[in-house]
């Protein structure tokens, strides 16, 4: 069959009244859970299976599959209006998202966002379309020697994130890794940092650490300046919701190039939309001509981010519905949905189920472009929130962040952790360490060792395996590559400031 | 940079934040070491803590000399607004579950007030009540966390 | 006894009394039971919510059904241990919380502070082989294992865990040795089973069947005392000669203390529950193999398993 006539059956089932409405459906629910921060796809795709069991197959899965894609265009608006990051790739939006808001940009960089985002999807939607069985395929050529060296270069990358010493960048990265190894090593079982403290055998929850070192160190710093509203209510017109051609110009070739390392990312059942992100966020400001405008409200700095999330939650059904491993909890619902409906994802899913696989992508791709449509009209609305006088403001942001950190397990455990990062996260304000490349080391540490240690296991001990497999090799040279070039200018500007300093004492007789 | 005001002394606060790190890095070193370093094959618990720590050493010996090279610029916050909003997270945290989601958000807000004023007390309990019910609604009801309105 | 009292409600009820305090809290259950499910959602707690459903029906009053992950299950085991002794806090979860975790660790309760209710299913786990080894059947593996010690792997949902545990059960039984390689959850393992990277997979039939059925695994064996009526082809462990049943048990506890007759009543609603075409009928579609044992049988295979599983965490070093 080729890609018409699949196009043909796929449009036929997905523009059918019942398969439009599901969707419809789901993508809101999707989009509402995703603007409450820290409330994730998870909570509502488990509570709604139980409703889907008494629904035609295609209709369940478009409605679940709806709710989880959806979740991803919600969160970017709490990220860029309030720095609050609701899910962890979410913090990346926060970097020049945020800086966006104070700049009176909030509306411009939520527009920027819902394009980047439906132009991600869109790729990946294209990709699943194409070639997914040939990409599920791939998907398992990646296994720990491979995870590891792509995660070591996502870690040298992130040094890009940080703005300011180049030195406190790197021991925040460092940071988050020795914060990632809270809790039971998976490999022995043995429990690492915990204190005894049960909740903590799991680590440290990465929603509470988020939220506590980007939303509650804000609230604290904004409190600080006795800030009164974020923006001027005034401020607030049509034109300054839309983004300029200038804005348009910088932000379509990241937002390509994210699609596409997302999309990438998406089909490794073992990275996740938390990598894709940082990864093409790095990237853009390493390859960027002026990359002091990275963190102080670049436009690509979160048309690239978002885009490459959006990617790599849409490619992420290629792994799932070729060959039935789901690369996150959410994608597991799916999963055990289909299966109770009866269907068995696998390779040839695309020929013996051909109406229910081309339905399933078309609605897809109908499905963004409904949260195309629903949330270009909210920006407005979103944007208000931010007229509300900050001292009633952060009130509420405060018990949304005490709701979401709770909902993640159930446990007000997890509000202590974020009071915990929020004073860790407000010193490192005042000492202008960054918080970015802490959470992205937090985030790969502990996959960096886990992969690390199970590749040695596979390989019976020879560490030659992370050289000798191609696509570990590449990476490994990569990393290797952008270590040595970021080394360069540390080290001349390390030089010329000696250089400097020594002038500057000739000059002034202390 | 150079239009600055010249360099009287070092940041004690800077200094004091790289030396914390670096006891840190000790601490895991010597944490780490009871876990046990396995072998090449099945490489133990111990291996990363050790590497990591010692890392984290060696760069704060490094943000200690960056800092005695810098100045001081910082300025401390005020610490009382700092307090209370960790008073209401905390007090939120302790309260939700033995005694409801709205008890525990009004103490929250009320707390919170403190931190910024000047916020009006009707409004206040306003904000507390509406944040209560939407919670309620949104969460309890819609999402079904495992939270009551009232009461454990 | 019951009967007066049904009696005694409804006469209340028709006369418009309202049924007082004293009513309430001499008949059980009175109001809402909450399950414990101590997992991620997505799994476990849609198993629970289904026979929870219609245990509320059987019992009269409603069963909330709440999610509290964290720690391989044990921080919501945690809670129903130390939840008031009362019958309206129970947990549904897998045996491994009330009998391998506490050897492990200091959780804040141990193996007598949860009273078993009733036995809810036995699995079915699986033991697997990836496409393209030596072996396709239980026999082969167990002989070509005796010949290369440690050289055949097998992944697990992590080191300590039942699989793993069960895993090494098995191959003492058999007396060969297997390389252990532990992974996040078994969902990796799996991928790297596809992948090649690991030759034998252990997991819930849930996992393995389907990639059995599309021709990506191998399915060798059930670690079932019995052959569960989802899997009735593949053999057991006895049927091929090792002295060895493992059966993962899903289970009901309540805090220990709870009032004899709540137990009963929970264990007896369980019961009809598991005996409806609804719950079978699911049970076949998500390939759990629901078989009830009461409180008195439930507790002594628990007391077996948490011998078993001391003994072996003890010979791994995995004990406290």
């Amino acid at each position: 069959m080729n890609l018409l006539e699949g196009l043909a059956i796929g449009f036929s089932a997905a523009l059918s009244g019942e398969a439009l409405l599901f969707c419809f459906v789901g993508v809101s629910i999707g989009m509402f859970v995703g603007v409450l921060p820290g409330i994730g796809a998870l909570a509502a795709v488990s509570m709604i299976l139980p409703v889907t069991f008494h629904l035609e197959p295609m209709s369940a899965i478009i409605m679940l599959a709806g709710i989880f894609y959806g979740s991803q265009y919600g969160g970017s608006i709490a990220s860029i209006l309030l720095n609050l990051p609701g899910t962890a790739p979410n913090a990346v939006t926060c970097l020049d998202g945020y800086p966006m808001t104070r700049q009176g940009r909030a509306g411009v960089a939520l527009f920027i966002t819902t394009i980047t985002s439906f132009v991600g999807s869109t790729l990946a939607i294209l990709l699943l379309m194409g070639f997914a069985p040939v990409l599920g395929q791939f998907a398992l050529r990646f296994s720990s020697a491979e995870y590891f060296s792509m995660m070591l270069l996502g870690l040298v990358a992130a040094s890009a994130l940080s703005i300011g010493s180049p030195l406190k960048g790197l021991v925040a990265v460092v940071a988050g890794l020795v914060l990632g190894l809270v809790g039971m090593d998976v490999n022995s079982g043995q429990d690492r940092f915990t204190f005894g403290i049960v909740e903590l055998f799991d680590g440290l929850n990465l929603i509470a650490v988020a939220m506590g070192l980007f939303g509650v160190a804000e609230i604290l710093a904004n409190i600080g300046n006795r800030r009164t509203t974020v923006i001027d209510p005034r401020s607030i017109t049509i034109k300054s919701l839309i983004p300029t051609r200038q804005d348009m110009r910088l932000a379509w070739k990241p937002a390509l190039r994210g699609s596409a390392i997302g999309s990438f990312v998406g089909i490794l059942p073992g990275a996740g939309p938390s990598i894709a992100a940082f990864m093409s966020y790095a990237l853009e400001k390493k390859i960027s001509r002026t990359p002091a405008r990275f963190g102080r409200g670049a436009v690509e700095g979160i048309s690239a981010p978002e885009a490459a999330n959006n990617a790599s939650v849409q490619a992420a059904f290629i792994p799932t519905l070729t060959l039935g491993i789901p690369g996150d909890a959410t994608m597991a619902i799916l999963l055990a949905a289909m299966m109770i409906h009866g269907i068995l994802p696998q390779p040839e899913f695309f020929s013996t189920q051909p109406q229910l696989f081309w339905g399933l992508v078309v609605s897809f791709w109908i499905g963004n472009l409904i949260l195309l449509i629903l949330n270009i009209p909210l920006i407005g609305l979103w944007v208000r929130i931010l007229t509300i006088p900050y001292h009633y403001l952060f009130i509420g942001i405060l018990f949304f962040i005490c709701v979401g950190v709770y909902s993640v397990n159930n446990n007000p455990f997890d509000v202590l952790i974020v009071i915990i990062f929020g004073v860790i996260g407000y010193f490192m304000l005042i000492y202008q360490y960054p918080a970015a490349p802490l959470l992205m080391g937090f985030i790969l540490g502990p996959m960096m060792e886990e992969h690390f240690r199970r590749a040695l296991l596979f390989s019976r001990g020879d560490l030659a395996t992370f050289v000798e497999r191609p696509i570990s090799g590449a990476f490994l040279a990569a990393a290797l590559l952008v270590l040595v070039a970021s080394l360069v200018p540390i080290a001349r500007a390390a030089l010329r400031r000696r250089a400097e300093a020594g002038g500057m004492d000739a000059r002034s007789p202390e | 940079m150079s239009e600055e005001a010249p360099a009287t002394r070092p940041d004690a606060g800077e200094i004091a934040v790289a030396l914390i790190l670096g006891a840190i890095g000790v601490y895991v070193i010597l944490e780490g070491r009871t876990y046990g370093l396995g072998t090449i094959v099945r490489i133990g618990p111990a291996y990363f803590p050790i590497a990591l720590g010692t890392l984290l050493l060696v760069l704060s010996i490094g943000l200690v000399m960056e800092a005695l090279r810098g100045r001081n610029r910082t300025v401390l916050p005020a610490f009382a607004p700092f307090l209370f909003v960790m008073a209401g997270l905390g007090a939120w945290g302790l309260l939700v579950e033995p005694f409801g989601l709205v008890p525990a958000t009004f103490v929250l807000v009320i707390l919170a007030a403190f931190a910024h004023p000047p916020a009006r007390p009707l409004r206040i309990l306003a904000i507390a009540a509406a944040l209560s019910g939407f919670g309620w609604l949104v969460f309890v009801r819609g999402l079904a966390i495992p939270l009551t309105a009232f009461g454990g | 006894m019951n009967s007066i009292l049904k009696v005694a409600l409804a006469a209340a009820a028709v006369t418009g009394i309202a049924a007082g305090t004293a009513v309430a809290q001499d008949h059980y259950p009175s109001r809402p039971i909450t399950f414990i499910v101590p997992y991620s959602p997505g799994a476990t707690d849609t198993l629970a919510r289904t026979v929870a459903e219609v245990m509320s029906e059987e019992l009269g009053v409603p069963i909330v059904v709440e999610s509290k992950p964290g720690a391989g299950g044990t921080v919501g085991a945690r809670e129903v241990a130390t939840s008031d002794p009362d019958g309206y806090t129970a947990l549904f979860a897998f045996a491994s919380v009330h009998t391998v975790g506490p050897h492990q660790r200091d959780l804040g309760y141990d193996f007598d502070d949860l009273q078993p209710v009733a036995r809810v299913a036995t699995g079915p786990n699986l033991l697997a082989a990836r496409v393209g080894t030596p072996f396709a059947t239980l026999d082969e593996l167990i002989a070509y294992a005796q010949e290369n010690p440690g050289v055949v792997s097998f992944g697990t949902a992590g080191t300590g865990g039942l699989s793993h545990l069960h895993g090494e059960a098995f191959s003492r039984a058999a007396g060969i040795e297997l390389f252990h390689i532990p992974f996040q959850g078994v969902t990796p393992a799996i991928a790297a089973a596809l992948a090649g990277d690991i030759d034998l997979v252990i997991g819930m039939a849930s996992s393995i069947l389907p990639q059995d059925e599309a021709g990506k695994l191998v399915a060798l064996a059930q670690f079932g005392e019995e052959r569960a009526s989802v899997v009735p082809q593949l053999p057991t462990f006895r049927d091929a000669g090792v002295d060895a049943s493992l059966p993962t048990l899903i289970g009901m506890w309540v805090p220990a203390g709870t009032p004899e007759d709540a137990v009963e009543k929970l264990s007896g609603a369980l019961k009809a529950a598991l005996e409806t075409d609804q719950i079978r009928d699911y049970g076949n579609t998500v390939l759990v193999e629901f078989s009830y044992a009461d409180t008195g049988a439930f507790a002594g295979q628990l007391a077996t398993d948490n011998e078993s599983n001391r003994a072996i965490l003890e010979e791994l070093g995995l004990a406290q």
